[in-house]
């Protein structure tokens, strides 16, 4: 924990190189494993049942669990009694969702920790925001998705909220251009994810030829994956130069997931999602797990600082990658940074059912 | 309802606005008698047309659902019926409807095939993403239709989206539902009304293992490449996913037997696996990981070999647990139990298991561990390897007998 507040008291969240995280990063999260293995019956007996160690002296040999699992069961290292918000991944209907349990100080240190990360890049000064979604997709508390969660976190970096949507996720035009109107004199920071901000708000734009030009200097942030986009034929490039001819030159992707809420990796302005000194990206085999070398794609292994109220500290997605460095990335930020190609291949339903049970 | 029914086969001639209705208006009237040599011909040349066809090296499955239809074995499933006593007549039931899974495999083309072989009309609603394998065999039906035009009223091939309504309206014209699918897809299509005259087969999830005797192992080791490569068999097409595919391995006999055996086994299983063509994915070895993290969780199983291991082992002390079944994903994944007797097997069988293979069991034995079985559990017994072969007895129906009606005369 103090390991925490130490990076809180620094001027970014970029500034620890390689050799932190083979000392203190790691000592801290095979502290934060001992403690999942006391208070966490499920993280325990998957350690046992498994034979993983915990008392290795590299994070590569670190035991990790994959995301999947936070979706067949509730893993957590509180008691009931100590249970703050639980969050729910946007599953679509019928599709389990991973549900992720917080007491009151994991919730604020996520708070914190993802301001410091955004304000790397936004700047400490609130600015006027433009939220590319409907108001209602925040008022219904009960349903805490991934996309309220978004939204709620990255709210507070901004002021004079408007929603960019109406309830059926309709362009409303009249709200956009008011918004644009009040607020041109400064740069504003716009917020969505980044199907919604292609399909729901730019093409509207286009297609119409609406007029909409946002403050120069603006910046938007965008996440939530590039699956849907990329089987348009829509990348990164695309989308930038695409929202650059609405006035928005500067725009930068997130990768983060509902498992380690906080501790994003933001993209820089050479276009590579960065490690903060809060997280850690490994890359493996596909079929042996073994970590790979630099350049060369696998699957993405995610480690965290944060977790504390479940064992969500270091976990194996079903997202591809490859890092492209370390501590040398001409952002100047230090740590690793990467890419993601996209999602691994499930494998196939078959014989005689239909159901995927896993 | 215009054109949400979408055809496979060439007889998509309908185009009012009621497809549903053309489509049971449009089939043929007359009634053949089962195994015709009319039917039999269009059955064999289906066969031949997927045997003849090199490209079917590629789908083993479907050389051996080939196999099943061609000619001789047509003819033996013939003699062993027309054997039987002959105070009725068959006949069969009239239009039935197949509903297969939403899966790449094909061996829902089995019940329905037979259910063509038994004179009756075939409506076959397939899923409307379907694979490589599926579409081979609709090119290959599609081309025998051609050549039969007498069958293009009396097998259709066709999809729609998910909707109730349309399953409803059909199924009340017709004489026999045949479901294939994952228990939910079962009961939501059961839960649809039929006519009051009309039957039902459901094949939903089923589980199957694999019984050793530990000693047999110890002093039959000459047997052993082949029992082992069966068992390979058995268990690397379908993925280890279908219904008959072996997924837990009983071992039976003395802890010292056991030990011994299990060592032996699985050192001839990777010498013999080594010159197999199998595939193991990443996303095979990413369910096994998932299927183990979760059950370890819950402390229903700890590790042998571990989920990039390809097989992944894990000990289990009691398959009783209905999560073992459920969240099974396949993909090369055995549990382990040992038992000491005969007693201890039957008390591990539940009502969904399906296939039991066997290796040194011998009959009195496989009898009293029938007769031991406290629920309805296990509907084929079978050596090692013969757990994929299809049979007209399935999951305790025989399906000729379900597919037809017998018409008493005296």
């Amino acid at each position: 924990m103090n390991l925490i507040k130490n990076i809180l008291n620094q001027k970014t969240p970029f500034e620890r190189d390689s050799k932190f995280r083979s000392t203190d990063f790691l000592e801290e999260i095979k502290t934060l494993m001992e403690h999942h293995y006391e208070n966490s019956e499920g993280f325990r007996n998957i350690i046992r049942n498994n034979e993983y160690e915990l008392t290795s002296n590299s994070l590569e040999d670190l035991p990790f669990i994959p995301t999947r699992l936070f979706k067949l069961l509730d893993l957590k290292s509180i008691p009931e009694s100590d249970i703050f918000k639980v969050m729910t991944s946007s599953g679509t209907s019928g599709q389990a969702v991973s549900k992720i349990f917080l007491d009151r100080s994991s919730a604020s240190i996520q708070t914190k920790v993802l301001k410091h990360i955004i304000t790397s890049c936004l700047g400490n000064k609130r600015k006027d925001m433009l939220i590319i979604d409907s108001e209602g997709t925040i008022k219904d508390r009960k349903k805490f998705s991934a996309r309220t969660a978004g939204i709620l976190g990255f709210s507070s970096f901004g002021r004079n909220h408007t929603y960019a949507l109406d309830e059926g996720l309709e362009l409303n035009l009249e709200r956009v251009q008011n918004f644009i109107t009040n607020y041109s004199k400064d740069p504003v920071f716009i917020f969505g994810f980044t199907f919604m901000i292609w399909k729901n708000f730019f093409l509207k734009i286009q297609s119409e030829n609406l007029n909409v030009c946002l403050p120069k200097n603006s910046i938007l942030l965008h996440g939530g994956g590039w699956k849907k986009l990329l089987s348009e034929q829509v990348d990164n490039k695309l989308f930038k130069e695409s929202l650059n001819k609405i006035g928005i030159n500067n725009v930068y992707d997130y990768y983060g997931m509902i498992e380690q809420t906080g501790s994003i990796f933001l993209e820089c302005n050479q276009g590579y999602f960065h490690c903060s000194d809060y997280s850690e990206i490994i890359i493996r085999n596909t079929l042996t797990l073994e970590p790979v070398a630099f350049h060369q794609e696998g699957i993405i292994q995610v480690l965290s600082l944060l977790p504390t109220s479940y064992p969500g500290n270091s976990l194996l997605t079903e997202d591809l990658g490859m890092i492209l460095g370390e501590d040398d990335c001409k952002c100047g930020r230090k740590g690793k940074y990467f890419a993601i190609s996209g999602r691994m291949k499930e494998s196939e339903i078959r014989g005689c059912s239909d159901t995927r049970v896993i | 309802m215009n054109r949400e029914i979408k055809f496979f086969t060439s007889n998509y001639f309908i185009e009012s606005d009621n497809q549903f209705y053309d489509l049971i208006s449009s089939a043929e009237n007359t009634t053949i008698p089962p195994f015709s040599d009319n039917v039999i011909n269009f059955i064999n040349n289906f066969s031949k047309s997927i045997l003849l066809d090199r490209n079917s090296r590629n789908f083993p499955e479907l050389v051996v659902l080939a196999d099943f239809f061609s000619k001789r074995n047509t003819k033996k499933i013939f003699n062993q019926i027309s054997n039987e006593d002959n105070n009725y007549v068959l006949l069969p039931l009239g239009k039935t409807f197949h509903i297969a899974p939403s899966n790449v495999d094909t061996i829902f083309l089995y019940s329905s095939l037979i259910a063509l072989m038994c004179g009756n009309i075939c409506f076959i609603r397939l899923s409307s993403q379907h694979s490589e394998q599926v579409n081979f065999a609709i090119e290959k039906l599609n081309l025998v239709l051609s050549q039969h035009s007498e069958f293009m009223k009396r097998l259709f091939l066709f999809t729609y989206k998910h909707n109730k309504e349309i399953t409803r309206k059909i199924s009340c014209h017709i004489d026999l539902r045949v479901i294939w699918g994952g228990d939910n897809a079962v009961k939501e299509i059961r839960s649809i009304p039929l006519n009051p005259m009309a039957r039902e087969l459901a094949f939903p999830n089923r589980f199957s293992f694999t019984v050793i005797k530990s000693k047999e192992v110890i002093t039959n080791q000459s047997d052993l490449t082949s029992m082992v490569e069966a068992f390979i068999n058995d268990t690397v097409y379908f993925d280890q996913q279908a219904c008959s595919s072996p997924r837990s391995l009983i071992w039976f006999g003395s802890q010292n037997d056991t030990k011994k055996a299990k060592d032996i086994f699985w050192k001839y299983y990777h010498s013999v696996l080594i010159n197999k063509d199998y595939q193991n994915t990443s996303g095979m070895m990413m369910d096994r990981l998932v299927a183990t993290n979760f059950l370890s969780a819950m402390n229903l199983s700890k590790r042998i070999t571990s989920a990039i291991d390809y097989p992944t082992r894990l000990k289990v002390h009691d398959l009783n647990a209905q999560i073992l079944r459920e969240f099974h994903p396949g993909n090369g994944l055995f549990y382990e139990i040992e038992v000491q007797h005969i007693g201890q097997i039957a008390t591990q069988v539940k009502n969904t298991d399906q296939t039991l293979t066997y290796f040194g069991l011998d009959k009195s034995e496989i009898s009293e561990l029938l007769f031991l079985i406290p629920n309805r559990g296990v509907d084929r017994i079978l050596p090692i390897g013969k757990a994929l072969d299809f049979s007209i007895i399935w999951d305790g129906y025989n399906l000729i007998d379900e597919f037809t009606r017998k018409v008493v005369i005296r």
